[in-house]
This record gives C-alpha cells, sequence and structure tokens, in this order.
C-alpha cells in the first residue's frame, strides 16, 4: 500500500509547473487568510481600546464641557493619545463657547497640545490632518509657523483645512497673512470657505479688499468671483472702479458684487451693454435692488433677444416685493407674447419650488 | 411635584451623551432616542408626553421635520414645547421646523448653556 512518503514529482516538466502553481497558490492563499485573520484582530483590539477608552473619558469629557472643574485625571498612554484626540474632536464639532474652552483645558493638560504638534510635523497624512484640526481647536499659537507652511501645501484637503486652523487661532493675523494666497487658490472649495470665513467676515473684509486691488488683471476676474461666492462686500469706490472696468469679465464678476443701493446707477447703465452677459448679470443684480422705476426697464428687458436675459428679468420682476398679483397679471396682458410666456413660466417654477 | 421629563431625540451617540449629561445635571429626568423609529415609538406608546423634546433633524429613517408632525398630530402632545438641534443652520430649515410646528432651533456646534436656557425657558412658559 502506497503511502504519502512515497509520493513522487511528476517526471513530466508541464506536470511539475501546474504542481508547483498549485502548491505557491494554495501558500499564498493561507497567507491572504492569515493576514485577513490578523487585520480583523487587530481591528476588534482597537475597536475594544476605543470603546474601553471611551467608557473612562466620556464622562470627564462631558464633565468638561458642562463646565466642572474636573481634580486629578487619569493617565492617558501614549498609544491611546490618537484615539483620545478622536474622540475629543468629535466632541469639539458639537460645542462651542466655554464648552470648547472645557474641551481645550483637558486636552492641553494631558499634554495633547504637544502631541499633535509632533505629528503636524512628522506624522503620516492622516495624522497631519488630525493634528490640524485638533491644534485649530486649541487655537495653538505655538503651532502657527508649521499651520501657515502646511496652507501651502499642494495638497488641498490638508491646506485648506490649516487655512480654518489659523482663521480659528488669529482672523486678522490670517487674513493678513493668506489673503492673496486665497486669492490665487482655486482648488479650495467654496462652501469649505464660505464656512472658515463665516465668522471672520470683518477681520478679512478689508485685507481681500487691499489685496484684490494689487491683483494682476489676469488673475482679477476668478478673484472678484470668489470674493462675490463668499459674500464679501467691497468698499463703494473700489466696487464702482470695477464696475467701470473697460474689461468685460471684471464687469461681469463687479456686478456679482452689486449688493448696494449707492451703484444702483452703474447697474443699470449696464442693463444697455452690448454684451448679453453683461445684460444677465445687471438683471439679476437689479432684482435685488431695484425699485419701482425699475420695473418698466425689467419689463422691456422681457423682449431681449437672448433667452437668458428674458429668463432672468422675469425672475427679477418676480422677486421684487413690492409688485403686487395684480400688478404683475397686468404687466403679463400687456406684455408680447413671448414676454408673457416668460413670465407664466417663472410663475410656474417659483409655484412648484 | 412630578420631575421634568426631555425626550432626547439625536443620533450621534456621543452628541446624545453630553446632552443626557448636561440635561440630567440640571435635575431633568431624559430619554434617549437614536433614531426616527425609536422617537415614533416612543411617541405612539404613550398618551403621558414628555415636559419637552429636543429633536435633532437629520435623523435615520424618520427626518425630524416628520416627528415634528407625528407629535403635532396628536392630541396628548400637541401642547408639548419643541426645541430643534440641527447642524443645518440654513434660513429655509428653520422655517421649515417652525412652520412644522417646532416652538424653537438651536444649531450645531451648541453651546450648552444657551440650550439650557431655552429649554428652561420653553419649561416656563408651559408651567
Amino acid at each position: 500500500m502506497e503511502s504519502i512518503l512515497d509520493f513522487r514529482l511528476p517526471a513530466n516538466i508541464y506536470l511539475q509547473a501546474a504542481f508547483w502553481a498549485g502548491i505557491s497558490a494554495l501558500g499564498l492563499t493561507l497567507l491572504v487568510g492569515l493576514q485577513i485573520i490578523a487585520l480583523r484582530m487587530s481591528m476588534r483590539r482597537t475597536q475594544r481600546r476605543e470603546q474601553a477608552l471611551t467608557l473612562k473619558w466620556r464622562p470627564l469629557l462631558n464633565a468638561a464641557i458642562a463646565g466642572e472643574e474636573l481634580g486629578n485625571l487619569p493617565e492617558l498612554p501614549w498609544r491611546d493619545r490618537v484615539l483620545f484626540i478622536k474622540l475629543w474632536l468629535h466632541l469639539q464639532q458639537a460645542v462651542r463657547g466655554e464648552a470648547s474652552e472645557g474641551l481645550n483645558a483637558i486636552a492641553r493638560r494631558l499634554g495633547c497640545d504637544e502631541h499633535m504638534r509632533k505629528l503636524l510635523v512628522s506624522g503620516n497624512r492622516a495624522e497631519r490632518l488630525l493634528a490640524t484640526l485638533a491644534l485649530g481647536h486649541m487655537r495653538d499659537r505655538e503651532s502657527w509657523p508649521a499651520l501657515a507652511r502646511a496652507v501651502h501645501a499642494a495638497d488641498s484637503a490638508s491646506s485648506v483645512h490649516a487655512l480654518w486652523a489659523l482663521v480659528q487661532t488669529d482672523a486678522a493675523r490670517a487674513a493678513y497673512e493668506m489673503a492673496p494666497l486665497l486669492l490665487r487658490r482655486d482648488d479650495w472649495p467654496l462652501s469649505q470657505l464660505g464656512n472658515i470665513l463665516q465668522n471672520a467676515r470683518s477681520e478679512w473684509q478689508p485685507v481681500l479688499a487691499e489685496a484684490l486691488s494689487r491683483t494682476s488683471p489676469e488673475e482679477l476676474p476668478p478673484a472678484l468671483r470668489l470674493v462675490a461666492a463668499l459674500r464679501i462686500d467691497l468698499p463703494q469706490a473700489q466696487l464702482q472702479a470695477y464696475l467701470d472696468s473697460p474689461h468685460v469679465d471684471v464687469v461681469l464678476a463687479a456686478l456679482r458684487l452689486a449688493r448696494s443701493p449707492h451703484v444702483i446707477g452703474q447697474v443699470r447703465r449696464h442693463l444697455e451693454s452690448t454684451d448679453w452677459r453683461i445684460r444677465l448679470q445687471a438683471v439679476r443684480a437689479l432684482g435685488e435692488l431695484g425699485d419701482r422705476s425699475d420695473v418698466a426697464r425689467l419689463r422691456t428687458l422681457l423682449s431681449d433677444p437672448e433667452w437668458w436675459v428674458r429668463y432672468r428679468a422675469a425672475q427679477a420682476l418676480l422677486a421684487l416685493p413690492f409688485l403686487t398679483e395684480a400688478e404683475l397679471a397686468q404687466l403679463r396682458d400687456s406684455s408680447d407674447r413671448y414676454a408673457a410666456d416668460m413670465l407664466t413660466q417663472v410663475l410656474a417654477e417659483k409655484e412648484a419650488a | 411635584m412630578p420631575e421634568t421629563s426631555i425626550l432626547v431625540i439625536e443620533d450621534d451617540e456621543h452628541i446624545g451623551q453630553i446632552l443626557t449629561f448636561i440635561l440630567q445635571r440640571q435635575g431633568y429626568q431624559t430619554t434617549l432616542a437614536a433614531d426616527g423609529l425609536a422617537a415614533r415609538k416612543a411617541i405612539v406608546s404613550t398618551d403621558t408626553p414628555p415636559s419637552l423634546v429636543l429633536l435633532d433633524v437629520m435623523l435615520p429613517y424618520i427626518d425630524g421635520f416628520e416627528l415634528v408632525h407625528i407629535i403635532r398630530e396628536r392630541e396628548a402632545w400637541k401642547d408639548v414645547p419643541i426645541v430643534m438641534l440641527t447642524a443645518k443652520h440654513t434660513e429655509k430649515d428653520i422655517v421649515r421646523a417652525l412652520d412644522e410646528g417646532a416652538n424653537d432651533y438651536v444649531v450645531k456646534p451648541f453651546q450648552p448653556n444657551e440650550l439650557l436656557a431655552r429649554v428652561r425657558r420653553h419649561l416656563k412658559e408651559q408651567a
């Protein structure tokens, strides 16, 4: 009877190759299986550590949020620091004011500020991002130079978060140092910039206006569009100069910033522009600024050769708060067919919204 | 005097714990519902409403606006003050919450002292 010890490799070279390929595949499958088991075990260990850390620290962090004086704190092992900061950040994002300060105090007592500064400089990308968020919440002035360097990084996510951290730390200084860069970075998401500057508009407004005045003519239109999207107002004289610019792109961008009655004269003049894009933006602006005298102007534009201008004119008319339903009906009845159709369409869209 | 009870409806575990902690610290009795279904169950299963409902807008299964509607449809619950807690601080959401029947709103990230002041005010008005 043959035993497994009597097994011999086949003499045929192709069969030998197939045999060893099978053995290698089996070995690799086993290795992958072991790797999966190791990863699962590591994940379970991390989850258990996270649960234990949450059970231990959440009551203390909640007490800090509630403004309670905390006595001696338990020791925070080095390996648990990142997990702790993740929990701490989650809570930081839920509260503000004194509660946020309470969380900062506990993090500093545990030496997390120092640890985050080290991670900001020498951690991997995820650790640097975590450190940026943590140091921003802590408003850590010591990490200003490292954060300022991070703002200039090519990585959009890291750099925009570093900008957020600087604004949190010192909004005026961040505006002074970063305004020219902000006007050039077209990769930063507008919604995120809007959130970052939400509570720092007064610090950023004059600095951005100054930075705009030093911007090259090529960079001016996108920079103006950015300022308009962030809903930051410009000084009247500066805006008027842009509205009078000979460059179409500058005028188009400046019309997006026309939110003050002081520039209504210029906006009305642009209704007669030969460029339909300028007429379009002027109509949109007039929808926000216009008075009773503008009804006739907008009505004329309901018959504009360009469809989009007619559409915007109808939207602007319907947005005028003083126009009664009777006046609107009269406007529809007395207009030409295309204008009446446009008014009916925009009214239907408004009702459906 | 019966204890003042507050139904907290919040799907984020950590935020739910913060709210429970700061409310209990003020002596309020709290019940936490962690999603829309649990909240609806807590609302429809009893005719004895809490003194106040603290309600997150973004919830799994049934959102906060729908829960306000469910609360206001129930006779026993129609006068319970509802304070909405929401990360969505757009005017549209706030208007919608108030239109649906909420009494007040607090925007996340919130200040615990401001939240407690609003809770106290609504409980006082109800008393």
